[in-house]
C-alpha cells in the first residue's frame, strides 16, 4: 500500500534524524574530554592551526608532572576526600535513620541539616578561616577534612533519607519481636537494605569533595595540604600555561571519577537522579 | 507480662535513639557552620588589619562600602543574569535531549551514561578545558567554526564563554533526572492517550509534562542554588576579566577577604551574598512548594 510505504519511509527518516541528533549530542559532550586527553599526549600540544589529534604522541608530560610533585596533591586529595566522606556517611546515616523513623523536632532537624546546602561556600569559609587561624588548622589535612563536613553531612543525609524511606518499619518491628536488640536489628536487617543508599551517598559525596576548590583555596597556602583542583588552577593563576601537563593533570584528576562512574553506574545514576528528582 | 515499666523503657529508648542519632550531625553543623556564621555577622561590623587581627567597631561602614562598590554591584547583576540564562538553557536543552534519548529503547541506558562525565568534573577542569578550546591561536572553537573572536578578552564573548562552559557541564544533570523520570512513566498512559486520539503534542502536554513537573521543579531549585555559587570556573576561564566584568558574587567576596585582606568587608559581602541567595531560594522554593502541592493533589 502507498500509505504504508510512505509511513515506513518517513519513520525511517525520523529514526535517522534522531540518531544523527544523538550523535551530535555525544560529540558535544566528548570533544572537550578528548581534547584534554590528546593535549596530555601531544609532543607539541599548542599548534597553529590546532591539531585535535596530535601528529606525534609522547608520555613526557606525565613524566614531568609526576616528577614535579603532583603526587603530593593526589595524596592530599585522597586522604582528605576519604576521611571526610567516611565521617560524613557515619554521621549522616545516623541522622537520616532518626529523621526517617521519628522526625525529631517536627521536621525542624531535617530542614536545619538540608538548609546547609543554601549557604554559599565562600560565606562559610571566611569565618572558618578565622577560626582555623586560631586553632592552627590552616595548611593541615584536618582543617580541610572538617571544612568538607559542611558539604558532606547535608548532601549524604539528603540522599540517604530518600533510600531509607523505602525500608518498611514492619521488617524492623518483626526482628524486635524475634528478640533481637536494636543494634542487632540495625546491623542484620536495616544495614543490608540501605547499603545501596549508603553507596550512592558515599560516591556522590566523595566526588563533590574531590572536586572542591573554594574552601581548599582559602584554607591552604602550600603543598602540605593543597588538593588537585588547587594544583590545576595553578596553571592559570601562578604557574603559567603548560598545555601538555595541564591535559595530563586533568586526565589524572578525572580518571578515578570516570572509573567509579562506570563500575558503579547503576548506583550513581540512581543516586544522582534521586538527588534531583525526589525528597 | 507487659508492664508499665516495660512501656516506660520502650518510650525512653525510642526518644534516646531519636535524639542521640541526630546529635552528631546537628552538633557538628552548629560548631562548624552556624557558630562561625554568626561570628561572621559580628565581624562584619569591625575593621581588620591586613594580618587578620580584629580592630575597632565601625558599625555598618563595611556594608556601605561594599554596596557602593561598583564592581560588587556589577558582580551581583552578572551572577543573577548568569543564573537565569544558563539554567534556562540547560533546562530546555536537557528536556530536548532527554526526549531524544528516551526515544531509543535498546541504547537508552548507554546514551545516558555517556552523557554524564561533564557534571562529575571539577569546575576547575571545565574552566581550564574551555580556556584551551577558546584560545584564539591554538584552540579549536574559532578554527572549526571559522569565526575569529577573542573569547576571553572581549565582551560579550567572555559572557558567552562562561555560559557555554556551564551549559556543557550541567545540562547532563537535567538529562539524567529527566530520562529517569520519563522512563518511569507507564506505557499504558500513552496507549490510553492514543486510544483517545491524542496527537504527539497533546500526549506531551497531558501525559509527559505533568509527570515531569516535580522533577523539573526540584532540579531547577538545586541548579539555581549551585549556579549562584559560580566562582572556580570563572577564576580559571576568564580570571574575572575582561576588566572585572565576569567577577561573580563569590569571586568578589573572595577578593575582599583574601586578595585585599579586608576581612571586615569580606564578612559584610559574605552576609549580603548569603541574604541574596536566601531571598532567591525562598522565592523559588515557594513557587515549587505550591507546585508540589498541586501535583500531589492532582
Amino acid at each position: 500500500m502507498d500509505g504504508d510505504d510512505l509511513r515506513s519511509y518517513s519513520s525511517l527518516f525520523v529514526r535517522g534524524s534522531l540518531l544523527v541528533a544523538a550523535i551530535v549530542w555525544l560529540f558535544w559532550i566528548w570533544i572537550p574530554v578528548g581534547w584534554d586527553f590528546f593535549r596530555g599526549l601531544a609532543v607539541t600540544p599548542q599548534t597553529a592551526p590546532p591539531h585535535y589529534i596530535p601528529q606525534n604522541l609522547t608520555l613526557v608530560h606525565y613524566h614531568k608532572l609526576l616528577a614535579g610533585g603532583f603526587l603530593t596533591y593526589v595524596r592530599n586529595s585522597t586522604i582528605i576526600t576519604t576521611t571526610s566522606t567516611i565521617i560524613s556517611i557515619v554521621v549522616a546515616s545516623l541522622a537520616a535513620y532518626s529523621i526517617n523513623r521519628y522526625n525529631p523536632g517536627d521536621s525542624q532537624v531535617m530542614m536545619f541539616i538540608l538548609g546547609m546546602r543554601f549557604l554559599p561556600p565562600i560565606a562559610v569559609v571566611i569565618p572558618l578561616y578565622m577560626m582555623f587561624l586560631r586553632f592552627q588548622l590552616i595548611n593541615s589535612w584536618y582543617g580541610l577534612i572538617i571544612a568538607y563536613l559542611t558539604i558532606g553531612i547535608p548532601i549524604s543525609t539528603w540522599i540517604m533519607l530518600i533510600f531509607f524511606r523505602r525500608v518498611p518499619v514492619a521488617l524492623e518491628e518483626a526482628s524486635w519481636i524475634d528478640g533481637w536488640s536494636r543494634l542487632q536489628t540495625l546491623r542484620r536487617v536495616v544495614l543490608p537494605l540501605i547499603a545501596p543508599g549508603i553507596a550512592s551517598a558515599a560516591i556522590i559525596t566523595a566526588i563533590l569533595m574531590w572536586n572542591e576548590y573554594t574552601m581548599a583555596l582559602v584554607l591552604t597556602t602550600n603543598s602540605s595540604a593543597q588538593t588537585i583542583p588547587i594544583y590545576l588552577a595553578g596553571f592559570v593563576t601562578t604557574r603559567g600555561i603548560l598545555w601538555g601537563q595541564m591535559g595530563a593533570a586533568t586526565m589524572i584528576a578525572i580518571t578515578p571519577i570516570i572509573v567509579i562512574a562506570f563500575l558503579l553506574q547503576e548506583r550513581l545514576v540512581t543516586g544522582f537522579s534521586l538527588e534531583g528528582s525526589n525528597g | 507480662m507487659s508492664t508499665v515499666a516495660d512501656i516506660g523503657w520502650e518510650v525512653s529508648s525510642e526518644t534516646t535513639v531519636k535524639w542521640l542519632f541526630v546529635v552528631p550531625a546537628v552538633g557538628l553543623l552548629l560548631g562548624i557552620v552556624i557558630y562561625p556564621f554568626l561570628k561572621m555577622i559580628w565581624d562584619s561590623l569591625f575593621s581588620f588589619n591586613s594580618a587578620g587581627q580584629i580592630g575597632h567597631l565601625v558599625g555598618f561602614a563595611n556594608y556601605s562600602y561594599v554596596l557602593s562598590d561598583q564592581v560588587f554591584v556589577h558582580s551581583t547583576l552578572f551572577t543573577i543574569g548568569f543564573v537565569i540564562v544558563t539554567v534556562s538553557i540547560e533546562l530546555v536543552l536537557g528536556l530536548g535531549v532527554s526526549l531524544l534519548i528516551n526515544s531509543f529503547s535498546r541504547i537508552r541506558q548507554v546514551l545516558v551514561v555517556l552523557s554524564l562525565p561533564p557534571m562529575m568534573f571539577s569546575p576547575i577542569v571545565t574552566g581550564l578545558t574551555w580556556r584551551m578550546l577558546f584560545n584564539g591561536s591554538y584552540g579549536i572553537v574559532n578554527y572549526w567554526t571559522g569565526i575569529n573572536v577573542d573569547w576571553i578578552g572581549h565582551q560579550p564573548w567572555a559572557y558567552l564563554g562562561v555560559v557555554v562552559s556551564d551549559v556543557w557541564m550541567w545540562t547532563p544533570l537535567f538529562v539524567l533526572v529527566f530520562t529517569a523520570t520519563l522512563h518511569s512513566i507507564p506505557d499504558v498512559y500513552y496507549e490510553a492517550g492514543k486510544v483517545d486520539g491524542m496527537s504527539r503534542w497533546q500526549q506531551f502536554k497531558w501525559i509527559t509534562f505533568p509527570q515531569l513537573r516535580t522533577a523539573i521543579a526540584i532540579t531547577l531549585l538545586l541548579r539555581l542554588i549551585r549556579a549562584f555559587k559560580l566562582f572556580p570556573k570563572v577564576r580559571v576561564l576568564t580570571m574575572g576579566g575582561p576588566g572585572s566584568s565576569t567577577v561573580s558574587l563569590a569571586y568578589r567576596t573572595y577578593q575582599y577577604a583574601f586578595s585585599f585582606f579586608h576581612l571586615g568587608k569580606g564578612s559584610a559581602a559574605g552576609v549580603i551574598y548569603w541574604l541574596i541567595m536566601l531571598v532567591v531560594a525562598m522565592l523559588v522554593f515557594r513557587t515549587i512548594a505550591s507546585d508540589l502541592f498541586t501535583t500531589m493533589e492532582g
